[in-house]
């Protein structure tokens, strides 16, 4: 298979300066849209990615090798608050969606709805009906469609069963793959290519049409002239300085955590940029099953409850490497090596919050500051989660469930014991084991200049020719994933962009 | 066509000829590979005090991509005996440590451009001679890189001082040992890394948190091949996940002293270090309860990622598996 990037950072040693028309910083599912939907346009397109070029034959089945190469700071960056947690983003040509689930889920209309009712600018600037065009074009290139029960693995069919039992809204997760085998090393990296990624599908596209993508290139700054943005500069992996200067357009798609960083360290801090920080935390509990589940098998996350929506959770089969399983099964010692010896009976499933907590992203010495914090709201919420998910695994025929919270049962085997969690457990956001996924809102959207940092266009308010892609624009959370909708809203960026020509 | 034995008794001037009119390299056919390395041109003295034999490795970096290598020291058992590493502590003694680079821009005596360069200069080493060495490498075959030959200049405020000493590679073996210091990753140890006798203490929390290898029938996880991982969370983990390990595994090593057992998790018993991991893990000590979660998680990483472990659980399909 050919290579996707033009120039390998780490092979450029001298300064470097080149010119084009449009220049992308990030080639994660919005930088990816942006540009090709801008290159079938006809611009020049340049893609700088800070991490390098991987193909999907060399992605690592092992968890600790696959995470150091593919994941922003071997998936250790952390967002500290009320709770400390993790949250993982990908630093490879691709973005993270080379190392996600691939679930794919419609931007849901009640929440632009509630953009709209927030700001009526938003209602012209994203009409539902371009976005769900949108959304439906790249639904069809990225073959979205609903995990087959052939491929789905216990863990997925044990899921929809417990959810089946309880009576609550269930379904195969939609995800964007192609001739999937249910090996179950999505977030590994997909070695058989059936993961349709960006650095398979819009990327190559984008090429083809003449874009062309660096690998090992981190931008730190916007570069600016009067008040208009002329181009981006920073340095190779090979340690040489560089600058891109384009003549039409400057887009950050680096995501909620390294955009605001890029517009802080280049002066640019109008608005609450770095402000405004919202996202999923996430929650999980482990169950033992009589049966084996071999959760490393199967579709990495395959199922879903949809049922809890309304009160802000979605809960997902979570598929992991044995090494991330074995760590959330538990015990010490002697205790540990024995379960650990019937490892494939166990599962790990999770709950998505929509959060009501906010944070801020600050630039640090060498890696983005940030932090966030739960509210009192949300961590009810996370108590909630956990029983509920502890109910569906014991209606799924869980004969042990560990909810992991210090204060309460480390086993649990009944549902009036769940109940009880829910009335007793702990109320301290640091009693959770949580982490964190899909941030938002750290450049937000808006006509106002003064709460917002870029325009409903996409535009920032004070530099021209600057545009902001990724889902730092998104004025709030979604509760679902949002891959595709960051990739819509990026298409209808990369439409003003074409307009404004 | 001349091999690496013929060079054997080769003069200077032979073996410099041989060098300026070798053939081209490509790196692709390197990586990976163990190289089993002659010294020629040394008086007999020299050598003597030195080394006749070691070995050269050349290891593609999967987080750099670049072909890095170092030397492996070997017990001078005769030029035609078999390699046999010295070893310190079980593992083979490396160093010189170095990057394979192509010869552009590079300065040196005229006529060594034709192959590749092993440049030490791009590599962690310690201070002195080391640092301001190069060796040109070139293949003794048009095509093949199973003979090689090189010699040593150095390069000194831009001036280029060639040396007499010449030595020829032999393709050995596909690489079977990846130091935790090798090249990148030395140059990437900070002082935010646990030192030897650190990584030793958190070691001991590992392989008791997960006191694998009795019956239940899994491989003990000293067992296990941890280098891997070491490199990994050297390399690759944050600067503030790397700052936060030491007083975790500081305190989980010292807490015996005051919990009740007056010795260090190290000096502790089979029995003891399970009694202590319990009490451990039910501290009302948020930071203690964390320390041990951190430490569980990274030894799963750790223990993992040994093939014979993951093979335990089909959990590595094999190689072009649909």
């Amino acid at each position: 298979m050919s290579r996707l990037v033009t120039t390998d950072g780490r092979e450029v040693r001298a300064r470097h300066s080149i010119e084009t028309d449009v220049v992308i910083v990030g080639s994660g599912p919005a930088g990816a849209t942006v540009a090709r939907s801008l290159s079938l346009a006809g611009a020049r397109v340049i893609v700088l990615e800070e991490g390098n070029e991987a193909r999907p034959e060399d992605f690592a089945a092992s968890g600790v090798r696959a995470m150091a190469s593919l994941y922003r700071d071997m998936g250790t960056s952390i967002a500290f608050g009320n709770v400390s947690m993790p949250y993982l983003q990908g630093r490879v040509v691709g973005g993270t969606s080379v190392v996600n689930g691939a679930i794919s889920w419609q931007l849901p209309k009640a929440i632009l709805d509630d953009w709209a009712a927030a700001d009526p600018a938003l209602a012209d600037a994203l009409p539902y009906d371009t976005v769900a065009a949108a959304e439906a074009r790249i639904e069809e290139r990225l073959h979205v469609h609903a995990t087959k029960e052939r491929i789905a693995g216990p863990k997925n069919l044990l899921l929809a069963r417990g959810a089946e039992a309880l009576g609550v809204a269930h379904r195969p997760i939609r995800r964007n793959v192609r001739g999937c085998i249910g090996e179950g090393r999505c977030l590994q990296g997909c070695p058989h290519g059936n993961k349709l990624s960006m650095d398979l599908t819009f990327l190559p596209d984008a090429v083809a049409h003449g874009a062309r993508i660096f690998g090992g290139m981190r931008v730190d700054r916007v570069m600016t002239e009067k008040d208009r943005a002329v181009g981006v500069s920073g340095i190779t992996a090979g340690g040489a300085p560089f600058e891109v200067r384009a003549r039409r357009a400057v887009v950050l798609a680096a995501s909620a955590i390294q955009t605001p960083c890029i517009l802080r360290r280049s002066g640019l801090t109008h608005g609450p940029v770095g402000d405004g920080l919202s996202a999923h935390p996430g929650v999980s509990i482990t169950g033992r099953f009589d049966e084996s589940v071999k959760s490393w098998r199967g579709a990495t996350q395959g199922h879903e409850v949809t049922g809890y929506r309304g009160e802000g959770l979605k809960l997902e089969a979570l598929g992991f490497d044995v090494s991330i399983l074995a760590s959330r099964v538990p015990g010490v010692g002697r205790d540990f090596a024995r379960r650990l010896a019937e490892l494939d009976h166990y599962a790990v499933w999770g709950a998505a919050l929509r959060a009501e907590g906010r944070g801020r992203v600050r630039p640090g010495p060498s890696r983005p500051i940030v932090s966030y914090s739960l509210t009192k709201q949300d961590v009810l919420k996370a108590r909630r989660a956990v029983r509920v998910l502890g109910d569906v695994m014991l209606a799924a025929g869980a004969t042990e469930v560990y909810p992991g919270v210090p204060g309460f049962d480390p086993v649990v085997t009944t549902r009036a014991r769940m109940a009880a969690f829910e009335e007793s457990g702990s109320l301290a956001a640091s009693d959770y084991a949580m982490s964190m996924t899909h941030m938002f809102g750290t450049a937000k959207m808006g006509s106002d200049r003064g709460t917002s940092v870029v325009r409903p266009d996409f535009r920032h308010h004070v530099v021209d020719r600057l545009y902001v892609a990724d889902s730092s624009v998104f004025p709030g959370n979604l509760g679902v994933n949002p891959q595709i909708a960051i990739m819509a809203l990026a298409d209808v960026c990369a439409a003003r962009i074409t307009r404004v020509d | 066509m001349t091999t690496a034995r013929d060079l054997r008794d080769a003069s200077t001037k032979v073996l410099r000829d041989c060098v300026i009119h070798g053939y081209p390299i490509d790196p692709d056919s390197l990586a990976g590979w163990v190289y089993r390395g002659t010294s020629l041109g040394l008086p007999d003295v020299v050598a003597k005090l030195t080394w006749k034999t070691f070995q050269k490795t050349f290891h593609r970096d999967p987080s750099t991509g670049k072909l890095i290598g170092w030397n492996v020291r070997l017990e001078q058992d005769g030029i035609d005996a078999p390699s046999r590493p010295k070893t310190k502590r079980g593992r083979p003694v490396t160093e010189w440590n170095y990057e394979v680079i192509s010869p552009e821009g590079v300065p040196m005596p005229e006529g060594f451009d034709r192959g590749l360069i092993i440049d030490y200069s791009r590599a962690a080493n310690p201070p002195g001679v080391v640092r301001f060495m190069k060796d040109p490498l070139v293949a003794l075959s048009e095509g093949s890189a199973d003979e090689l030959l090189g010699v040593s200049y150095a390069v000194v405020a831009g001036r280029t001082m060639e040396t007499p000493t010449y030595f020829t590679l032999e393709r050995e073996h596909p690489i079977d040992y990846v130091p935790h210091d090798h090249p990148r990753g030395a140059a990437s140890i900070s002082p935010l890394s646990l030192t030897r006798v650190e990584r030793g203490w958190a070691e001991e929390l590992f392989s008791a948190i997960v006191p694998t290898g009795g019956d239940e029938g899994l491989l003990a996880f000293m067992s296990a091949d941890r280098e891997t991982f070491w490199r990994c969370f050297d390399e690759s983990t944050a600067p503030l996940v790397r700052a936060g390990l030491r007083p975790m595994v500081h305190t989980l090593t010292f807490l015996p002293l005051v919990s009740g057992f007056r010795k260090p998790f190290f000096a502790l018993s089979e029995d003891e270090r399970e009694r202590f991991l319990q009490h451990a893990s039910k501290s009302r000590a948020y930071f203690v309860r964390q320390s041990l979660v951190t430490l569980k998680t990274l030894a799963c990483f750790a223990y993992f990622d040994d093939p014979r472990v993951r093979a335990r659980y089909d959990a590595t399909p094999p190689p072009g598996a649909p």
